[in-house]
C-alpha cells in the first residue's frame, strides 16, 4: 500500500507529511511518473536548476520493497544543471525499499539549509542534523560517520561526495556508497541545497493490497525470469560487461573519443576477465539477475582498491574511451569517481575529451596543469577526476561539463565534446545501430540508453524477433543499420521502461529478458498491490503520458525540436571507420526521416515535434496545452 | 578467398580471442562460412550452431558481417561475403 511523500523545505527545516494521492497514482502510477508531474507542477520556466526554489525528488517505485522481481529502484528527478532540461535519474541497491519500509514513498526536497545537514529518517521520526562535520568528506568515509553518529551500521544512506558539494554539473548521488544516480548532475542540485545525506532506517513493510493475487503474479514472472537461464546466468556471472565483446566486434565500442570503435585486446574490459580477475557479483533488492559487482584489486600499483563495478558503461567511458584497457587502473577510476561522488560515463567522456583535445593541438600541458594527456596515461586520468571533483585546474574548466568546457577552450573543440543537449553519450556508438540513434535523440535527458535500450533490435532469440516484429510490423526492425520500424520500437521500449521505473522494477527485466516482465503483469501486480484497476493497455498508455509530460517539461523551457532531438555532431557528420555500414551508415537525413515517422506515430505536430493539442486531450496531460503550445 | 571468423562464445574464447582464417571458393554467401564451420568443428553444433531445422546460429547468439548484424541484414544468412570479411559469433545481450 502506498505510503506517505515528506516535504522538507530546507530553508526553514519545516518537514510536512501527506498522503500519496490516489488520483495521482492512477494517473501516474508511482516513482518517475509522479515525479515528473510534481517537478511540473513545482517548477518555472527559466528556474536556474541551483537555485533554493528549484525542487528535488526522490521517488520510490510503487512495488519497491515488495516480492515483485528486480523491485529495489528510485527514481531522482530534477532541472538538470548539465543540460538546464528535465533529467530522471534512476538508481538501485536497498535504498528504496529501505525507505518504504519506514514508510515514506516520495521526498520531495525545496529551499536551502543556511550550513550542511543531513535528514534522519529513522522510521517515523525524521529529523535534519548538522552536517558540517561531514562536508567535505567522500561518500565512504561519509556513510561510515553516520553509521557510527547514529549507532546502527544497518542504516542505508543516499548521498553525495565533494563533486556533489562543490556543484560539479556530472555529480551523482550515490545510494549505499556505490550505486550510482549518475547522470544529469543531480548530486550537484543536492550540493546546492547544503544536503548532504538521507540516513535511512525502516523496520516496517512495504505491505499490498491484496497479498494473494500480488504473490501469485509477482512468483510468476520470477519464475519466468528464472526460466530464462541463458540470461540470468551470464548475468550473474559477467554483469553488464557481458556486452563489451559484442559491442567490440561490432565496432561500437567507444574508442580514442568515438573517433572508431573498436580495439585489439577489448577483452581485458570484459566481464569474463573481469570477473575472473577482479568481481563477485552483487545485488540490488528482490533482485533475480544479480547483474552488479564488487571489485577488488589485490595486487600491483593499485592493490587495495574496492568499488562497485566496474559496470559496462565504466569500463567503456574510463577504458576504451580514454584509450586503456588497464582493467586496475580503470577500477581506481571508478572507485574514484563513486568516492568522490560523480557519473562514471561524463567523468571519463570529460578526460577523453581533454585527450582528444591535446591530441589535436587545442590543449597544452600548461594548460592541463603540466598533466600529460596523452591516450591512455591512466595517472594523469586519475588525478584529472580528483581535480574535477575539487574543481582545480583544468579540472575545474571540465566540472562544467564538455559543452560548456568545449566553448571556452574554442577553436572547434565543440567537435570533440561528444555531448547533446550538454549531457555526454553514454557507451554505445549509435553509427551502428539505428533504434539507439533515435532513442539516444529523443531522449529528454540527453544521449543515453537508460530511458530506451532497444536490444530488441539486435534480435538475438526467435521470441525477442517475434516481439520486435509484432510491435513494428516489419521484419527489417532487427536489422539494425534500417530505419524500418524504428520510430515504433523506440516507442514501445519508452513505454515500458516508464511503467518499470514507476514501479521500481529494473528495467533490464523487459531488455534482457524479454516479455518475461510485460505490461500484462506489471498491471497485474500494480492493481494488486494498490486496489488500483490496471489494464496491460492502460499501463502502456500512461507510460505515453509521461514520455509526452517529459518532453512538454523540455518544450516550456522554450526549446525547439532542432534543439530537443539532436545527436553529438560526430555521430552524424562522421562515419566510423570501423563500422563498415557504407550508404546504410546513420545520417542526419536518416534521422531527421526516423523523427518524422516518429512525431506521426506520437501525433505530434510534424514540423516542430510539439504534441498536438488533442494528443493533450487524449493523454489527459490538458492543463500543459497553453503553456506549451499556447506559447509557440 | 579468405574469410576471418571470431566465435566469442565462451570465456576461453573471448579470453584467447582466436580468430580463424577459412578458405572458400567465391561465390560464397555467410551460410557457407557456417556450413565450412560446423563441417570443421561439430563440436560447434550446440554451442554457438544449430543444425535443425536449417543451419546457423544458436538463440542467444548475434552474427555480425564486419560488425553489422547479419542474421537480420536485407538478405540475412545469404549475404555474401568477400575477401578479407570478418564473422563474428557472440553473445546478442549487450549494454547496461
Amino acid at each position: 500500500m502506498p505510503g506517505q511523500m515528506l516535504f522538507i523545505d530546507l530553508t526553514d527545516g519545516k518537514i510536512e507529511r501527506r498522503p500519496v494521492d490516489r488520483g495521482l497514482l492512477r494517473e501516474y502510477l508511482g516513482g518517475r511518473g509522479i515525479n515528473a508531474r510534481l517537478l511540473w507542477d513545482l517548477t518555472k520556466k527559466g528556474m536556474d536548476p541551483l537555485s533554493p526554489a528549484a525542487p528535488l525528488l526522490f521517488g520510490t517505485g510503487t512495488l519497491a520493497g515488495t516480492f515483485a522481481p528486480n523491485s529495489g529502484r528510485m527514481t531522482i528527478t530534477c532541472k538538470s544543471p548539465a543540460t538546464g532540461l528535465y533529467l530522471k535519474t534512476n538508481v538501485g541497491s536497498h535504498a528504496a525499499p529501505e525507505l518504504r519500509f519506514a514508510g515514506y514513498d516520495y521526498l520531495v526536497f525545496q529551499g536551502k539549509a543556511p550550513h550542511p545537514v543531513y535528514l534522519w529518517i529513522d522510521d517515523g521520526e525524521v529529523t535534519l542534523r548538522d552536517a558540517r562535520g561531514l562536508w567535505g568528506l567522500d561518500t565512504r568515509t561519509a556513510d561510515r560517520r553516520i553509521k557510527e553518529e547514529l549507532g546502527d551500521d544497518q542504516i542505508r544512506t543516499i548521498l553525495i561526495g565533494p563533486a556533489g558539494e562543490n556543484l560539479v554539473v556530472f555529480a551523482s548521488i550515490m545510494a549505499s556508497i556505490y550505486r550510482a544516480a549518475g547522470r544529469g548532475g543531480s548530486g550537484a542540485v543536492m550540493g546546492s541545497k547544503n544536503l548532504k545525506v538521507i540516513a535511512v532506517r525502516g523496520t516496517g513493510d512495504a505491505t499490498v493490497a491484496d497479498p494473494d493475487a500480488f504473490m501469485e503474479v509477482a512468483r510468476a514472472a520470477r519464475r519466468a525470469l528464472r526460466a530464462d537461464e541463458y540470461c540470468w546466468t551470464r548475468s550473474f556471472e559477467f554483469g553488464t560487461a557481458q556486452g563489451i565483446i559484442g559491442s567490440n566486434e561490432g565496432g561500437t565500442l567507444p574508442h580514442h573519443n568515438f573517433q572508431d570503435g573498436r580495439l585489439a585486446d577489448a577483452y581485458k574490459l570484459s566481464g569474463e576477465f573481469v570477473s575472473e580477475k577482479y568481481a563477485r557479483p552483487e545485488a540490488c533488492s528482490a533482485c533475480v539477475f544479480h547483474c552488479g559487482r564488487f571489485a577488488r584489486v589485490k595486487s600491483g600499483p593499485y592493490a587495495g582498491t574496492y568499488t562497485g563495478g566496474p559496470e559496462y558503461e565504466t569500463l567503456a567511458s574510463l577504458g576504451s574511451k580514454c584509450g586503456t584497457t588497464d582493467t586496475a587502473a580503470i577500477i581506481k577510476a571508478g572507485e574514484l569517481c563513486n568516492v568522490l561522488g560523480m557519473d562514471t560515463i561524463s567523468a571519463g567522456s570529460l578526460v577523453s575529451f581533454a585527450m582528444e583535445c591535446t591530441e589535436r593541438g587545442l590543449l597544452s600541458p600548461e594548460d592541463a596543469d603540466g598533466l600529460d594527456l596523452s591516450w591512455g596515461n591512466v595517472e594523469s586520468m586519475l588525478t584529472l577526476l580528483e581535480r574535477m571533483a575539487r574543481r582545480e585546474g583544468l579540472g575545474d574548466l571540465l566540472a562544467n561539463g564538455s559543452r560548456a568546457a568545449a566553448k571556452t577552450i574554442g577553436h572547434g573543440a565543440e567537435a570533440y565534446a561528444i555531448q547533446a543537449k550538454g549531457l555526454e553519450q553514454s557507451m554505445v556508438d549509435v553509427r551502428g545501430t539505428m533504434s539507439y540513434a533515435l532513442a539516444f535523440a529523443l531522449n529528454p535527458r540527453g544521449p543515453d540508453h537508460l530511458t530506451t535500450e532497444c536490444l530488441a533490435e539486435v534480435g538475438y532469440t526467435p521470441e525477442v524477433r517475434r516481439l520486435a516484429e509484432e510491435i513494428t510490423g516489419t521484419p527489417k526492425a532487427t536489422d539494425s543499420l534500417s530505419a524500418d520500424g524504428k520510430p515504433r520500437m523506440v516507442a514501445w521500449h519508452e513505454e515500458i521502461y516508464a511503467v518499470t521505473d514507476c514501479l521500481g522494477i529494473c528495467a533490464f527485466t523487459d531488455t534482457w529478458s524479454y516479455t518475461r516482465v510485460n505490461f500484462e503483469n506489471m498491471a497485474a501486480m500494480f492493481a494488486a498491490a494498490t486496489r488500483i484497476p490496471l489494464t496491460a493497455d492502460e499501463a502502456r498508455g500512461i507510460g505515453e503520458r509521461i514520455i509526452t509530460l517529459e518532453r512538454l517539461f523540455n518544450l516550456r523551457e522554450g526549446l525547439t525540436r532542432d534543439q530537443l532531438d539532436v545527436l553529438p555532431e560526430r555521430m552524424v557528420s562522421e562515419p566510423s571507420p570501423t563500422l563498415r555500414s557504407g550508404a546504410r551508415t546513420l545520417t542526419q537525413e536518416k534521422l531527421d526521416g526516423m523523427l518524422r515517422e516518429y512525431y506521426a506515430l506520437r501525433k505530434w505536430n510534424p514540423k516542430t515535434g510539439v504534441p498536438l493539442r488533442e494528443t493533450l486531450a487524449r493523454l489527459d496531460l490538458g492543463f500543459a496545452a497553453d503553456e506549451v503550445i499556447g506559447a509557440r | 578467398m579468405k574469410i576471418s571468423v571470431r566465435i566469442m562464445a565462451t570465456r576461453e574464447q573471448i579470453l584467447r580471442g582466436t580468430t580463424l582464417r577459412l578458405e572458400l571458393t567465391a561465390p560464397a554467401c555467410v551460410r557457407d562460412v557456417l556450413r565450412r564451420l560446423a563441417d570443421q568443428d561439430r563440436s560447434l553444433i550446440g554451442l554457438v550452431l544449430d543444425a535443425e531445422p536449417v543451419l546457423s546460429v544458436r538463440p542467444g547468439f548475434a552474427l555480425l558481417l564486419n560488425g553489422v548484424n547479419a542474421l537480420h541484414a536485407p538478405r540475412g544468412l545469404e549475404t555474401p561475403v568477400a575477401e578479407g570479411d570478418t564473422l563474428s559469433i557472440i553473445h546478442g545481450i549487450t549494454g547496461g
